[in-house]
């Protein structure tokens, strides 16, 4: 069955707050539920990724900071198996992230390994 | 795998409260902030790793222990690596106890919260800011939170909380300083402040917003973690108790489903709620022992009185205004002459009723509008006046201040009209 990356993306100059206790136990009881909605789809609950980086350029030049082309950052990702995009997208509207209002993009992976 | 839906109701919102004690003991005030955000990282953390690897076995000491880690490694950074264990050494236990302690974690905690707590009640802050700190860091709300709780401004909570922080650093305070001597002295001032997180909740109309009676049922557990505690648990904090559950148990009676008030005599009593009155009536007991008569006892004794009447018949409203009277004597507010003069008049007619709210001065009614003119109102109706009774209902209609409150009022003219 083919896999997809989930790659979750924040907005970069959002100006809200920071979510509350009570807003994150009710964040982490979604995960909970998605984690258990679609148990056998998703393969890898994945990570979050810190909001600093490096950016090594052609030529060797390292930049501080993670490459913001768009304004929005990569926060995590997470890997699932589905039949298709279709399916894939299904798992993914119910994923906290789209839940809470962000933005995922989903990728399928090539299979070339 | 345990399940985080497995985590008891408000979890992170009140560890927040005790982690941020708990660290601030160990790092000082001046690191009020730091605990702050590391609690916050923390349980930014638990999101990700809990569905993942399961909910541990005890929240509570993961979340502690990941929040002094990300402490050390940002003191660390700040090259100040030694203050946290210089900071957690020089208590009275020794660091190599650290196991021990995470242990007692339960114990020792609630009295680090309520220092925490007395902290942000220290009289060189404003109340308001008082309350907007406390709400921040022992009651573990977001800032959104509390300005919609307060009915205020992102940015005028985020000035509270900023001038709130700057008195505790100018004044260099810290948890220290709380002797027992100090902490009994400074119970009134805290009462007061979990009395003004209470009336900002209870003002509220039912189901407009949820997070105003969160901050009712927030106000209630502070009171209760005061009244539990050795050093402040006098019978007027237990008293105080018992007042704020007597109110919150009548809450649902007193705002029909449109978010309207209803009026005492036409409240369906069933919809009270008989579990906290009972409770209340236990912290009741624990009130009567000494010969403390506090402002709570008689506001709790003349709570006590409404919820012990059938009906609205059934009131005595003999002992409720002998009650107002002595509480009159001691705090002649304009509301509590207001409610003693209506309380009177059901003893002794509503003609001595009008005679005590006229004696309020102009300055006195300006501070209790529209009550005033709407309990004027209600006399005259009593003493079968319509005309001057719509004359006083039109102009507190003129001062209403909210829409349910206008709204109210329109039906108490619409009706007399109809009698007319």
């Amino acid at each position: 069955m083919p896999k997809y990356l989930l790659i979750y993306r924040d907005a970069v100059d959002s100006q809200q707050p920071q979510p509350s206790p009570e807003e994150m136990q009710e964040f982490l009881k979604l995960w909970d539920g998605w984690f258990k909605q679609f148990e056998g789809k998703i393969v890898d609950m994945g990570d979050g990724l810190l909001p600093t980086g490096r950016v090594l350029q052609p030529g060797g030049v390292v930049a501080d900071g993670p490459y913001v082309e768009a304004k929005e950052m990569i926060g995590g990702f997470s890997v699932v198996s589905a039949a298709s995009y279709d399916e894939a997208v299904e798992v993914a509207k119910h994923c906290p992230i789209a839940v809470i209002g962000g933005a995922i993009e989903i990728r399928e992976f090539a299979g070339y390994v | 795998m345990n399940s985080s839906s497995e985590l008891v109701e408000h979890f992170f919102r009140h560890e927040y409260g005790r982690l941020v004690a708990l660290l601030t003991r160990d790092l000082g005030v001046r690191n009020l902030e730091l605990a702050e955000d590391v609690v916050q990282s923390a349980m930014s953390r638990a999101l990700v790793t809990w569905p993942r690897s399961g909910t541990p076995s005890d929240p509570t000491a993961w979340l502690f222990r990941t929040a002094k880690n990300l402490a050390i490694d940002s003191l660390r950074r700040q090259k100040l690596a030694d203050e946290y264990s210089e900071a957690a050494c020089s208590r009275s236990d020794d660091c190599s106890r650290e196991p021990l302690r995470l242990l007692e974690l339960d114990s020792e905690i609630g009295d680090e919260t309520l220092r925490l707590f007395f902290l942000c009640c220290h009289p060189v802050i404003a109340i308001e800011s008082q309350v907007a700190l406390a709400l921040k860091t022992v009651s573990g709300f977001g800032i959104h939170e509390i300005a919609s709780g307060l009915q205020t401004s992102l940015a005028t909570v985020e000035k509270r909380l900023s001038r709130a922080k700057e008195k505790l650093r100018e004044h260099q305070l810290e948890f220290s300083d709380l002797s027992p001597t100090a902490i009994v002295e400074r119970l009134p001032a805290v009462l007061s402040t979990i009395y003004l997180i209470f009336n900002e909740g209870y003002a509220a109309s039912s189901g407009e917003n949820a997070i105003r009676l969160d901050l009712c049922w927030e106000a209630i557990r502070l009171a209760k973690m005061v009244a539990a505690h050795p050093l402040c648990g006098s019978p007027e904090a237990h008293a105080f108790t018992a007042l704020l559950l007597l109110h919150v148990a009548r809450m649902y009676g007193r705002i029909d489903t449109n978010g309207l008030v209803v009026l005492l005599a036409e409240q369906d009593r069933a919809r009270w709620d008989g579990g906290l009155i009972r409770e209340a009536m236990a912290y009741a007991e624990r009130a009567a022992q000494g010969t403390e008569l506090s402002r709570f006892h008689l506001e709790a004794a003349i709570a006590w009185e409404h919820c012990r009447a059938v009906d609205f018949s059934q009131t005595d409203w003999s002992r409720i205004a002998n009650l107002y009277e002595m509480l009159r004597q001691r705090f002649a507010t304009p509301m509590i002459r207001l409610n003693a003069a209506v309380a009177r008049s059901y003893v002794d007619g509503p003609l001595v009723g009008t005679k005590l709210l006229l004696e309020l001065d102009d300055v006195d009614r300006k501070r209790i509008r529209p009550w005033w003119d709407c309990c004027m109102a209600q006399m005259y109706e009593r003493l079968e006046q319509p005309e001057k009774a719509l004359s006083h209902w039109t102009d507190a209609s003129a001062l209403a201040a909210s829409e349910p409150q206008r709204i109210f009022i329109h039906r108490q003219m619409e009706r007399l009209n109809r009698l007319k």
